[in-house]
């Protein structure tokens, strides 16, 4: 990790906590994390609409972009891998989630965009980038299945799964409190070049 | 002629998929595993080094552990090529689906197929045309599946442009290196990206699969092509799309290009992609018993 130091984060973090993180830190997390994906972030959305409680109490929670595979056991539900799934599709949900609950970390892949961003500039949150692909690898950190709601509506991969964690991660804080953005200037800095490699491309090939 | 051995059993063929099926899910590719090694040490950005290395170890506890490497177990498609010589004895679709159901257990295997409309889940990888299974024939004496999963974000970024026929190479070229840099990190870099050129909108597709197939260090045997798929990885890698797309050294592990012929009023070019684990079982049947995963 070249100099850079693992900061060990305990939920609920606050909003101090939060405002305290850099883009381009690494992090880890104890504590209580809800997964969330396409599915769940619409019935939010239906219950808000409709004036209807939600089962659960996202006010200052840590969300996981993530649909994972469980197994039930005789001693409860248990994680057999969990991973990140693409956070971009959920762009059009999340500005309003994170400003509704105060919603202090998303977890997930890919990054968001600038509404996402301002959100939890306003807000005190930040996006805290997973690995794709490396569930079994993060899947350590996962301690015990904690709750689950909406299990019969969603299915397995779609519930909302409370989960209990411990050194989980380690995550890179991606977007910061502060408006730093490293997918966006990394997308900028991607762009800049594309040109550049474009007209590099030989006229004759075949 | 006579044809030793009385082919296989329709149990044994289940227990086999079953097994080629963990293979790829919980192994992945050591190809993948060497190419991401060999970046890692190259690598001069932090964090693109601190996300290679968790690939890593992705692989390490995957493989010890005995569960999938990505919760994301991807859908369940087969190529099968049956050899004239082989005995087949049962019905083929039918025992893939029950190896399906069965590896969805076992494996586990998240259940992904839902319908396309009211996105309700199968519940168990099968039903609604799955498992595809796509068949070639061939003159020989065994019976191959292949099996190859990827997760949906990889999936999503599938592309297929139809060219003018009289458009330059170049313009091909500038198509695969403006998608690649649309994708960013969506996709879970570094792929293998694969090319199909030719064939008509739906071959060049299936040839761009068959591209990600291939292992980042094989080339296209046309030397030509291969120094196309050399120079759009140089470009591609160019970009600084990095690890996740958080920038770094390199961002695929390789372009592969398979091309075929086309009607002379076209020129369809696919673009496909399979995520760094690089998911892959090979099984041969043999008559004789013998069965062989790879």
């Amino acid at each position: 990790m070249a100099g850079r130091k693992l900061i060990k984060l305990k939920t609920p973090l606050g909003r101090e906590t939060v405002s305290g993180l850099m883009a381009g830190d690494v992090v880890s997390l104890d504590g209580e994390i809800f997964t969330l994906r396409d599915k769940a972030h619409k019935r939010v959305f239906d219950l808000l609409k409709s004036g209807k409680e939600i089962p659960f109490d996202l006010r200052e929670q840590a969300i996981f972009h993530a649909g994972p595979i469980m197994r039930k056991t005789k001693q409860g539900w248990k994680v057999v891998v969990i991973g990140p799934t693409t956070s971009a599709r959920l762009e059009s949900f999340e500005p309003e989630l994170i400003k509704r609950f105060k919603i202090r970390a998303v977890i997930g892949k890919g990054g968001m965009g600038k509404e996402t961003a301002d959100a939890m500039r306003e807000t005190g949150c930040v996006y805290l980038a997973a690995v794709g692909g490396a569930a079994a690898l993060l899947s350590q950190g996962i301690k015990k299945v904690a709750g689950v709601f909406w299990l019969n509506e969603n299915g397995e991969a779609e519930a909302v799964w409370q989960l209990q964690v411990k050194d989980f991660g380690p995550l890179i804080v991606a977007i910061d409190a502060h408006g730093k953005n490293l997918f966006t200037e990394n997308e900028n800095s991607v762009k800049g070049k594309e040109q550049k490699q474009i007209v590099m491309l030989t006229r004759i090939c075949l | 002629m006579v044809v030793l051995g009385s082919g296989i059993k329709k149990q044994q063929f289940v227990e086999a998929i079953v097994e080629a099926m963990r293979k790829a899910i919980v192994f992945g590719s050591d190809a993948n595993k060497r190419e991401i090694e060999k970046q890692r040490r190259e690598e001069t950005c932090g964090l693109a080094k601190l996300q290679l290395g968790q690939m890593l170890e992705n692989f390490k506890v995957a493989r010890k552990k005995r569960i999938p490497l990505c919760q994301d177990t991807g859908v369940p498609i087969f190529y099968a090529r049956v050899g004239s010589k082989f005995k087949l004895n049962f019905d083929l679709r039918e025992a893939l689906g029950e190896a399906v159901r069965k590896a969805t257990k076992e494996i586990p295997l998240r259940a992904n197929i839902v319908h396309p409309v009211s996105r309700e889940n199968t519940g168990n990888n099968c039903g609604l045309g799955f498992p595809f299974v796509f068949f070639d024939f061939f003159n020989g004496n065994y019976l191959e599946i292949v099996f190859c999963p990827k997760g949906g974000g990889s999936e999503n970024m599938g592309r297929l442009r139809m060219f003018e026929p009289t458009a330059q190479i170049e313009e091909v070229k500038r198509f695969i290196v403006e998608t690649v840099a649309e994708w960013m990190g969506k996709c879970c870099p570094p792929c293998t990206i694969g090319i199909g050129i030719g064939g008509g909108a739906d071959i060049c597709l299936n040839l761009a699969k068959k591209a990600t197939l291939r292992e980042p260090d094989e080339r296209n045997k046309d030397k030509k092509i291969a120094e196309m798929e050399r120079e759009l990885l140089e470009k591609i890698n160019g970009l600084g799309i990095g690890p996740m797309g958080l920038g770094g050294k390199h961002s695929a592990l390789a372009v592969n290009i398979e091309i075929a012929g086309t009607h002379t009023a076209t020129l369809p070019v696919g673009i496909a992609n399979n995520c760094w684990p690089g998911r892959k079982a090979t099984t041969r049947f043999y008559n004789n018993g013998k069965i062989r995963i790879n």
